[in-house]
């Protein structure tokens, strides 16, 4: 499903935010992307959402090779996934309707469709009495949810996911961990890029990769997390 | 459409106050423009009228036979540019010239003293007024033709150095209103220009937004584009309207105060005229808008379309 390669990227001369990257994964995968700040994990973020390209190496996400599109086909490729961020990125001029309706929109769906899925979405998430309120006057937890409604209303094959719950307390980040697990168990392949070792703990399933200083680090598979932190957390201190 | 439209009323819902007061900037630029076209089309029919010429003065050579001054006024006879001519000579034009003299002195001359230094000449009236434009040179071929056709005739007169001087002068004004015209377009699609820029640096979060879920360029800049050119359409129309009420008015209370011929020489701006400005206006104030988008387009974007463009 998703196949990067080689994948080197430099903003200065000489300076590789990411080099050689290797990151293959299957589909129906969670996949916890895991590193410190400065690792590399937005900027592997924004290549894998065709915000950034690659300095050299090819990226492949559900066949589209992401460095060969054309902006029409980019943006075709978008709508095949979804995307959530730390800040949330809502707009807090449209309702949460509105908000989340969006991909529909772009996908032309039509009215009926729109409501039906927004509906059955915002009641997953359970937003569903809060659809005709504006986002600014939401929690920071529902906030997430719309965003992750969002992310999910069309049905993509893929979520990415950057810092999801970096802005919520532990409560919030269980409460968003397990609307992904839903999305997860129902096929959904997720990457979630985090710098948070509990909230990747508790996960059964699940995929963890470490990257430091741009590269994979660690490639844990599917494994307990117990036994995944302790080599790097010895790892990190040496780096040190 | 409907998502096009939502995203205008969106857009002028938030920023009301940038977008009316291009509204206005455009109305008083595009106002200021067509009264220059206006101007441009009157100053024009006024100097056609008073360069029209409608009578010519051949000259005769004093020492002239009767039988080339025949053979001069057949020839006037069969020109189709001829209405009707008259024959002047040297005495009745020396007693002209007295009664003129009689006006500025009290001095006074004797016409028959006179009339051996004035030629006699024939006074043609043309078929047709000649304007200065088009006529000038039918004037010159009709002048020139009857200047070497007879050796009798010393020359033929029409006021041919002010009729220059008048196409200079109109030359001269087609040129600075042009000029002005063009600077008020340009004036226009700057302000435009600086409008779409304010707004798609406060929607920038929002354009983000709207790619990460796959909107493409058109769904994004689309409204933008066409929201400035409805913008500057309606502008245009006012502008258009203000104008006409200005000509109106204008005619209306000038009757008193201008000579009733001038009057009927002053017209709107002709259809090919407003056509040709109304497509300048709007066409650059698209191709503006689309150039300011593409210019605010990320780097890897911009080589990206650019890319495609060329392929």
């Amino acid at each position: 499903m998703i196949s990067l390669s080689h994948v080197y990227k430099t903003f200065v001369a000489n300076q590789h935010v990411l080099q050689n990257l290797q990151l293959e994964v299957q589909k129906g995968e969670m996949l916890f992307l895991m590193g410190p700040s400065g690792a590399g994990k937005t900027t592997l973020f924004k290549i894998m959402t065709g915000f950034e390209k690659v300095s050299s190496g090819s990226v492949t996400i559900n066949n589209f090779e992401i460095n060969q599109l054309s902006s029409r086909q980019m943006a075709l490729f978008r709508r095949s996934i979804g995307v959530v961020f730390q800040d949330f990125r809502l707009l807090n001029d449209r309702t949460v309707f509105e908000n989340v309706a969006l991909p529909l929109q772009i996908l032309k769906l039509n009215k009926w469709d729109t409501l039906e899925k927004v509906e059955s979405i915002l009641n997953r998430v359970g937003l569903s009495k809060k659809m005709s309120e504006n986002p600014e006057h939401l929690s920071g937890g529902e906030k997430q949810r719309v965003a992750i409604a969002r992310a999910m209303v069309h049905s993509p094959k893929l979520i990415i996911a950057d810092e999801p719950t970096g802005n919520l307390d532990w409560k919030l980040s269980g409460e968003i961990m397990q609307l992904f697990r839903e999305a997860n168990q129902n096929g959904t392949t997720m990457i979630i890029a985090t710098h948070d070792q509990e909230l990747v703990k508790n996960e059964v399933n699940k995929r963890v990769v470490k990257i430091e200083s741009g590269r994979v680090y660690e490639d844990g598979g599917k494994q307990p997390c117990g036994q995944f932190f302790a080599p790097l957390s010895e790892a990190g201190l040496s780096i040190l | 459409m409907w998502s096009i439209f939502c995203t205008i009323k969106r857009s002028w819902s938030q920023h009301f106050v940038e977008q009316f007061s291009a509204f206005i900037i455009l109305l008083m630029s595009y106002t200021a423009l067509l009264f220059i076209a206006l101007a441009l089309t009157n100053v024009q029919n006024m100097f056609e009228m008073w360069g029209q010429v409608n009578q010519v003065t051949v000259y005769l050579d004093p020492a002239i036979k009767a039988e080339d001054k025949n053979e001069i006024m057949k020839s006037l006879d069969a020109n189709p540019m001829v209405n009707s001519f008259q024959e002047v000579s040297s005495s009745e034009s020396a007693k002209n010239f007295e009664k003129r003299f009689s006006k500025v002195t009290s001095q006074k001359i004797d016409a028959k003293e006179v009339s051996q230094f004035f030629p006699s000449y024939f006074v043609i009236n043309l078929n047709q007024a000649m304007a200065y434009s088009a006529g000038g040179t039918v004037l010159d071929d009709f002048a020139a033709q009857l200047k070497t056709g007879f050796e009798a005739i010393k020359n033929v007169s029409y006021g041919k150095s002010w009729l220059r001087r008048y196409i200079g002068v109109l030359s001269a004004i087609n040129w600075i209103g042009w000029f002005l015209i063009f600077s008020f377009l340009i004036a226009s699609v700057i302000v435009s220009s600086s409008v779409i820029k304010t707004i798609l640096f406060s929607r920038r979060d929002e354009i983000e937004i709207l790619e990460f879920v796959g909107a493409d360029d058109s769904t994004i800049y689309l409204p933008q584009i066409l929201n400035t050119i409805i913008l500057a359409s309606v502008a245009f129309v006012g502008a258009l309207i203000v104008n006409y009420g200005i000509y109106l008015q204008f005619k209306s209370s000038s009757v008193s105060m201008i000579d009733a011929s001038i009057q009927n020489q002053l017209s709107f701006i002709t259809p090919g005229t407003f056509l040709l400005i109304a497509l300048l206006a709007i066409l650059s104030v698209a191709l503006y808008s689309v150039m300011t988008i593409f210019n605010l387009l990320p780097r890897r974007k911009k080589a990206l379309l650019v890319s495609e463009v060329m392929r």
